[in-house]
């Protein structure tokens, strides 16, 4: 049977998009439908309150607990990985290049799809310049390394992540060209990598009002839409999803609304 | 609501959470002090590069400081003045810091491409390079968001971690030696041997040796030589971290939206920069709607609209007035200065900063 869902999801885009929201949101969702599903949050800063208010089902793995799983597993001990991860040298070099524990961290969380073939990662990524460092890392520390057995790891997670039935990479924007331009931008730099092609997600906002209350709306809004909607045009080959943007106080509220849009978004 | 004229100071940082406009805040504040003559270079980190696309600059300029006249924004056309602009790139940095034009070494190479992950770490050193240059009366920097500002704030630690003394020490017993000007690399002691059992280095290279293969651990290690060779601006960029502290050299803006209800992480932004100087903090807030929302009437009933529609429009305006009233409630509560910004409507981002100049004129 083919999978009706894939293994892994990426939410990126330009800050305050709607990451966050949208991959707790989907991961609620592929629950609902009875999916083994997690949230991971690539930056580590999950939104605690909010996880549990929503009871998401979510893996907290440090780059650190990563690393320290890798190591034990390359060398098949725990005490070496252990020790390793306290040397001043080795904290120093994570500390230093960003690069290896984004690498070190994609490669734990492809790791698991692969030791549990019934799970599936929904990742809320970083930014969208923080994301192309992180699909970078890969394709960087394989040139520098050259061979050895770091490369071939690294080849297998490209292997993971080059399947189309594996993934999708949704790079969520606002309707202002700001928004619009770094998110083709970033979907410009993930296709170089040859790996996926990433979706625009366009969230629209002030959708669902018809026409005579959009009449009644004041000036400012008018133009607001009508600088949003001009930009739509402009670009609607490019976004592969329209998403009402849902405009409300409560965070809560938002991911809970959200959820029944992920349908077409699984 | 602050106390006092902003002073203009040798660096000022914008930080914040995404996409709520630290850029183009940034660019109208170096609008701002351009006009008033001031010589100014704004700087900006985040690999994403925004800035690019306000101040009209090429990707492969990266790295490179670009003049930007001030006719290319609406509303300084009495006088007419330049601003400077870069783009970090660290490439660029690094050749500063090793004072070369090109970088032979394969691990530096590719660590120091557009998204190889070292924007934060060599910003400060950037920084610092400028300040030294004595060129400009103020230097504004544009930082990443979120995380990545905190990965900016202990870039300087991180370094000198790096530089650690026993860690070098360590690569020079190696048998890599580094390489000084004047005679050959000193042979270890027995301190060091004693430095080195307790550390380990050496076995964990034999590690590495095992996954990465030989060849990466030599470039590595050339490159860790290198760096140390070229030490003296790392060193520099701590000593300027400190400063950053200190109420005559830096001014620090906080910038939120409106639009966005992430005063939580605003909070825990502010947790991180608690040792600093409160007199030069300064809270801004983005993109209000305040104004707008005051002149908006809601149609009355006995208007051509329906009921359902009246209170889905009240409603819409409910929850715009709520999100600015929490918005200044928070400013009120955490911050002793802060700024209202409003929301310019319309498309181009060249007009937004031109307008949004005019706010920083009445502080």
């Amino acid at each position: 049977m083919f999978p009706k869902y894939k293994r892994l999801y990426f939410f990126t885009g330009k800050g305050g998009v709607g990451k966050t929201s949208f991959a707790l949101a989907l991961t609620k969702f592929l629950q609902k439908e009875g999916v083994n599903v997690a949230y991971f949050n690539f930056d580590q800063t999950q939104p605690k309150k909010l996880i549990s208010l929503l009871k998401v089902p979510t893996i907290n793995q440090t780059t650190e607990e990563s690393a320290a799983i890798y190591i034990q597993n390359k060398l098949g001990s725990k005490t070496i990985a252990n020790w390793i991860l306290k040397t001043t040298f080795f904290k120093s070099l994570l500390n230093i290049t960003p690069s290896i524990g984004y690498m070190i961290s994609l490669g734990h969380i492809i790791n698991r799809l692969e030791e549990d073939p019934s799970l599936t990662i929904v990742i809320d990524a970083p930014a969208s310049g923080h994301t192309l460092s992180l699909f970078n890392s890969t394709h960087n520390f394989r040139e520098m390394f050259k061979v050895g057995p770091l490369v071939e790891d690294i080849h297998k997670m490209h292997n993971f992540l080059e399947k189309s039935e594996n993934i999708k990479v949704c790079i969520l924007c606002l309707p202002n060209i700001m928004n619009v331009q770094e998110a083709l931008e970033l979907k410009k730099g993930l296709s170089s990598l040859k790996l996926f092609e990433g979706n625009l997600i366009l969230n629209e906002l002030l959708a669902g009002l018809n026409h005579n209350e959009l009449e009644a709306l004041p000036n400012f809004l008018r133009e607001k839409i009508s600088i949003e909607q001009n930009l739509k045009k402009q670009y609607e080959k490019d976004f592969t999803e329209v998403v009402p943007f849902l405009s409300s106080t409560d965070y809560a509220d938002i991911v809970t609304s959200l959820i029944n849009m992920m349908r077409t978004i699984a | 609501m602050i106390k006092q004229t902003i002073l203009i100071k040798q660096l000022e940082i914008f930080c914040g959470t995404g996409g709520v406009g630290k850029t183009t805040l940034a660019t109208s504040r170096a609008l701002f002090l351009g006009s008033k003559g001031k010589k100014v270079l704004l700087i900006t980190i985040d690999p994403a590069k925004r800035l690019k696309q306000i101040l009209n600059i090429k990707d492969q300029n990266a790295g490179k400081v670009e003049n930007i006249s001030s006719n290319l924004f609406t509303g300084f056309e009495e006088n007419n003045f330049s601003i400077s602009a870069l783009l970090m790139s660290p490439k660029e940095t690094l050749r500063k810091i090793l004072k070369a034009d090109t970088i032979d070494n394969n691990v530096l190479n590719i660590l120091t491409r557009p998204h190889g992950g070292m924007n934060e770490i060599l910003s400060l050193i950037e920084v610092q390079f400028h300040i030294e240059s004595g060129k400009y009366d103020t230097i504004i920097l544009d930082t990443p968001p979120g995380k990545h500002f905190i990965d900016f704030l202990q870039s300087s630690r991180k370094i000198s971690d790096f530089f650690d003394s026993s860690f070098v020490e360590i690569f020079k017993f190696l048998g890599k030696p580094i390489i000084y000007p004047k005679g050959p690399a000193q042979k270890p002691t027995k301190k060091l041997l004693g430095k080195l059992i307790s550390t380990g280095i050496k076995k964990l290279l034999k590690y590495l040796d095992q996954v990465t293969g030989e060849k990466f651990v030599q470039d590595f290690i050339e490159a860790v030589s290198i760096l140390y060779q070229n030490k003296a601006p790392f060193l520099e960029a701590l000593e300027l971290e400190k400063q950053l502290r200190t109420f005559e050299f830096c001014n620090w803006f906080l910038v939120t939206s409106v639009e966005q209800s992430k005063l939580q992480e605003a909070a825990e932004f502010q947790s991180h920069t608690e040792t600093f100087h409160k007199s030069n903090f300064f809270f801004l807030i983005n993109k209000s709607l305040e104004n707008h929302i005051k002149e908006w009437d809601i149609p009355s009933k006995g208007s051509s609209l329906g009921k359902e529609s009246r209170e889905k429009l009240a409603s819409l305006k409910e929850s715009m007035i709520s999100k600015e009233e929490k918005t200044i409630k928070f400013a009120k509560t955490q911050f002793s200065q802060f700024i209202i910004f409003p929301e310019i409507i319309d498309a181009n981002p060249v007009k937004h900063v031109g307008d949004l100049s005019k706010t920083w004129k009445n502080n």
